[in-house]
């Protein structure tokens, strides 16, 4: 990688900041052949060609296959931050011979798995379920403003981070990984999204899993009320109580018959229901 | 009817392809159910049984490879069948739960089936040239679109009809019951998402967010606010203590007698 100072690019085959918008516009098209063996790879070939097709315009045709073959392997991350990763390839693509472009497949894929890891915790784990609780919360009393709301919620965060994602990728994503502090700051940030994730899931448990008894002990005067005298202790108790079962179940079974899980406790709210005991 | 189903089969598969694409929104029920109500002129009821969904799904995330119940076909279905049926939230739920899964299935015989549109991709790149590959990408995007259409189009044309039918039979207990489960279904999105999350010391950060939201009643946004400036300081306290463990690893090396203090 550190031979990469002393390549001259020529100037007709340098990448323009449009040419990146162009594989950034592919980008947003990146899980269509999505399959279990490869995943995203066609995706990711499908957004870096005109990138490539620029820079091996005049280059021997057996590069130009070797090309293509290297960006067709594996390739699985999150796709709001794939555009990141793409910013990086293209830097590396850009500055390596052709005999160092085992490197180019290596950042790739170094970035992958961290970056999926982050985009997981941070944004489909936080970012979607802030989004839809928020838009949810105006729909269900009939309100327009609630779908909208979710839509200008999730691409006020979106739009950005594919669009500077690609371009500091390009620009400054090569830098960052070659200082060695790049490593520890993708540790970092993975560690902070799951605190955040953590965090907020546990405040939706309370929100939005719902668990009311029907019951009450004595009538008249004296009667109590059991759900108001639970909630008087601890609020959400059985909305938590539900969430650890189901958290204790999908650990014991290694998250399998999850199927099952969902149908019994749908029966489970109905019969309860039906009895009475839940309203 | 029939062109209101294949106006909603269309929809449903757009809304899938912003799931293998964009990422702009209409991949969840709220956003894919309002155009399944906007369709059937019920913008209203729409978006109840939509929002119902949103908050039942609010947990079902694709991660990596795994494929969750499919929520964009269950919102189409569980909000046109909840309108057209007039059974609203308590129908909606009913028909999303089981056509989510269906179609699940369906899904992952695509991921399968799309191995083989990389593997041409690969013999096709022997050529040399670029932009040959790009129709077995456009191919991946018509299977996916397809795996929607279809089954949402089957699911509202056939069964619309029929579910109104069913309807006349079923107790209002069980209606009820229906919209009670919904409200307790969440709890398995969210089991999931916490068994993907809770690593050492996550704990904390669980207790932290109950309190924030069960006792202090904030608001998502201000527990989320509040998470990002935790985020903050468990950082700034981890990168001290791996300083200090380096540090100490350097007196290790100076004396080593003195080692071994540490029960690490």
């Amino acid at each position: 990688m550190d031979k990469s100072a002393d390549i001259s690019v020529k100037e007709e085959s340098k990448i323009t900041k449009s040419d990146i918008n162009k594989v950034l516009l592919r980008a947003q098209l990146n899980q269509f052949s999505h399959n279990y063996e490869r995943m995203q790879s066609l995706g990711f070939t499908y957004a870096m060609e005109p990138v490539l097709k620029k820079m091996y315009k005049d280059r021997p045709k057996k590069e130009k296959v070797n090309s293509l073959k290297r960006h067709l392997q594996f390739f699985n991350s999150h796709p709001t931050l794939i555009p990141f990763i793409l910013g990086v390839t293209i830097a590396m693509e850009e500055n390596t011979e052709e005999d160092e472009k085992d490197s180019v497949l290596a950042v790739r894929t170094a970035l992958m798995g961290p970056l999926a890891g982050i985009g997981d915790s941070l944004l489909n784990f936080t970012w979607f379920p802030i989004a839809g609780s928020i838009g949810a919360a105006f729909a269900l009393k009939g309100s327009i403003l609630g779908p909208i709301l979710m839509f200008l919620i999730i691409n006020a965060l979106y739009f950005p981070l594919k669009y500077y994602g690609i371009h500091l990728g390009y620009s400054k994503g090569k830098d960052l990984l070659n200082s060695g502090v790049g490593k520890s700051i993708l540790d970092r940030v993975t560690n902070a999204a799951n605190v955040i994730g953590v965090m907020v899931v546990s405040a939706l448990v309370v929100n939005t899993v719902s668990v009311n008894l029907n019951l009450s002990i004595g009538s008249g005067k004296s009667q109590i009320v059991v759900q108001s005298m639970l909630d008087s202790i601890i609020p959400s108790l059985l909305p938590v109580g539900l969430t650890f079962f189901c958290y204790w179940f999908i650990k014991k079974y290694e998250g399998k018959h999850i199927v099952p899980l969902i149908l019994g406790i749908l029966v489970l709210g109905v019969l309860l229901t039906v009895l009475g005991i839940l309203k | 009817m029939l062109l209101k189903a294949i106006l909603i089969a269309v929809w449903a598969g757009f809304c899938y392809l912003d799931q293998m694409g964009p990422h702009l929104g209409f991949r969840k029920p709220l956003l894919a159910g309002l155009g399944v109500g906007i369709i059937l002129g019920d913008v209203k009821q729409g978006l109840i049984i939509a929002a119902t969904l949103e908050l039942m799904w609010l947990g079902q995330n694709n991660v990596g490879a795994y494929q969750p119940p499919d929520v964009v076909s269950g919102a189409a279905v569980g909000v046109a069948i909840g309108i057209l049926s007039g059974g609203g939230v308590a129908a909606g739920v009913a028909v999303a739960i089981p056509t989510s899964m269906l179609v699940q299935q369906v899904g992952m015989l695509v991921m399968t089936a799309d191995i083989s549109l990389v593997h041409k991709a690969v013999a096709v790149a022997d050529e040399g040239e670029y932009g040959l590959i790009d129709k077995y990408h456009y191919m991946g995007g018509l299977t996916y679109f397809l795996s929607r259409a279809i089954p949402v189009f089957i699911a509202v044309y056939l069964g619309a009809p029929a579910i109104k039918a069913i309807m006349n039979f079923i107790p209002a207990s069980v209606m009820q019951g229906l919209t009670v489960a919904s409200k307790l279904l969440p709890a398995v999105g969210l089991a999931m998402l916490l068994s993907m999350m809770m690593k050492k010391d996550m704990w904390i950060f669980l207790l932290l967010g109950f309190v924030f939201a069960a006792y202090v009643k904030m608001p998502i946004i201000a527990v989320a606010m509040a998470a990002v400036a935790f985020a903050g300081i468990y950082d700034v306290i981890t990168l001290k203590k791996t300083k200090e463990e380096d540090s100490n690893l350097g007196d290790e090396d100076a004396n080593n007698d003195k080692s071994g203090g540490y029960d690490l």
